[in-house]
């Protein structure tokens, strides 16, 4: 691959990139790192690239295997400060935040990892299943199963939280 | 059973197609979300919203052999911004200060700058002149000091040869 076929095709994934690396790595600049470090080993293998079926779920993947290799490291090194000091606010902000944007992010950060990764790949980036399926190595099958499972998930938490706020204008 | 419940119960059955999502995804967005269907909306918000974070850098750095260690990144930043920090004070201090750049030569004297050269050297002239002329009259007790400790000699010589 070219340096032009490489700036028009593999540059302008930079959005999707970094916006997959916040969810994994959960801090901003270690997503922009990760952005810059995952361009920097496409870059070198540029001429494989040429080789790939589909550059993004390709990309994505390679992302994800960077940041989860970024993760195991943090515990390796007991990285404790990093872990407490996230910037993406956690489940516990819950209590305080009253808006309901609020409240619905922290239901899907608060989804396992794979259910949550599989729901940001389709709700949010639009991939197909079979896309989904190569970034994140499940079957197809299975990538289904994550979704509904999320979604689900998901719906039941939104009907309480309406629940609650039903009971307390009942009660107020 | 209305379009759009038909079209969330396959939602959340994982069951829908991309293009039906974006059906889902167009009416929730609108300001025509029937009262049933308004819990949903600010999950539909947040997906649209999610989508909106972009990438701050101006540009990707476009990687050539004399890429930066992405692991710099920080560091990278703080230096640069020193020396963004410094550079500006540089700068700051030569727009403030007319004399820098000036090729010629002047002197600041209480507070004037003067640049006329045949001046500045004959008021430096009479300067060290003064100085010349305090220091002679300082050093005068030090010259008296070592003649009393010539004259002091011959006594210091005979309680030597007593002590013999």
């Amino acid at each position: 691959m070219d340096a032009l076929n490489y700036k028009q095709l593999i540059l302008p994934l930079a959005d999707m990139l970094y916006r997959f690396a916040r969810s994994i790595l959960k801090n901003d600049d270690q997503a922009k790192d990760a952005v810059q470090e995952l361009n920097l080993k496409l870059w070198e293998k540029r001429n494989y690239l040429d080789t790939v079926d589909n550059l993004q779920a390709f990309t994505m993947k390679s992302m994800r295997n960077l940041c989860l290799d970024e993760i195991r490291k943090r515990k390796n090194n007991n990285d404790l400060y990093e872990d407490l000091h996230s910037e993406i606010p956690g489940p516990h902000q819950q209590v305080e935040e009253n808006d309901m944007s609020k409240i619905i992010k922290n239901m899907i950060e608060s989804l396992p990892e794979l259910q949550k990764t599989v729901m940001r790949l389709r709700d949010i980036e639009g991939f197909e299943i079979e896309e989904i399926a190569t970034i994140t190595g499940l079957t197809n099958n299975a990538v289904t199963v994550n979704l509904s499972r999320a979604r689900q998930k998901i719906r039941e938490r939104i009907n309480n939280e309406y629940l609650k706020v039903e009971k307390n204008v009942w009660i107020g | 059973m209305d379009r759009i419940d038909e079209l969330l119960k396959k939602y959340f059955d994982a069951e829908t197609s991309l293009d039906e999502e974006k059906t889902l995804r167009n009416y929730f967005l609108s300001s025509s979300v029937k009262p049933e269907h308004l819990k949903y909306k600010s999950l539909f918000e947040v997906f649209a919203s999610e989508k909106m974070i972009k990438y701050t850098e101006s540009e990707i750095d476009f990687v050539t052999e004399k890429s930066k260690s992405p692991k710099n990144h920080r560091i990278t930043k703080w230096i640069s911004a020193g020396i963004s920090i410094a550079a500006v004070l540089i700068i700051a201090i030569m727009l403030i200060n007319p004399q820098y750049g000036s090729s010629k030569d002047y002197a600041m004297i209480n507070g004037k700058y003067i640049d006329n050269e045949e001046y500045v050297m004959q008021l430096a002239k009479s300067k060290i002149e003064n100085v010349n002329g305090v220091l002679s009259r300082s050093m005068k007790p030090i010259k008296n000091l070592s003649k009393v400790k010539n004259s002091l000699e011959p006594i210091r010589v005979i309680s030597e040869i007593s002590k013999k």
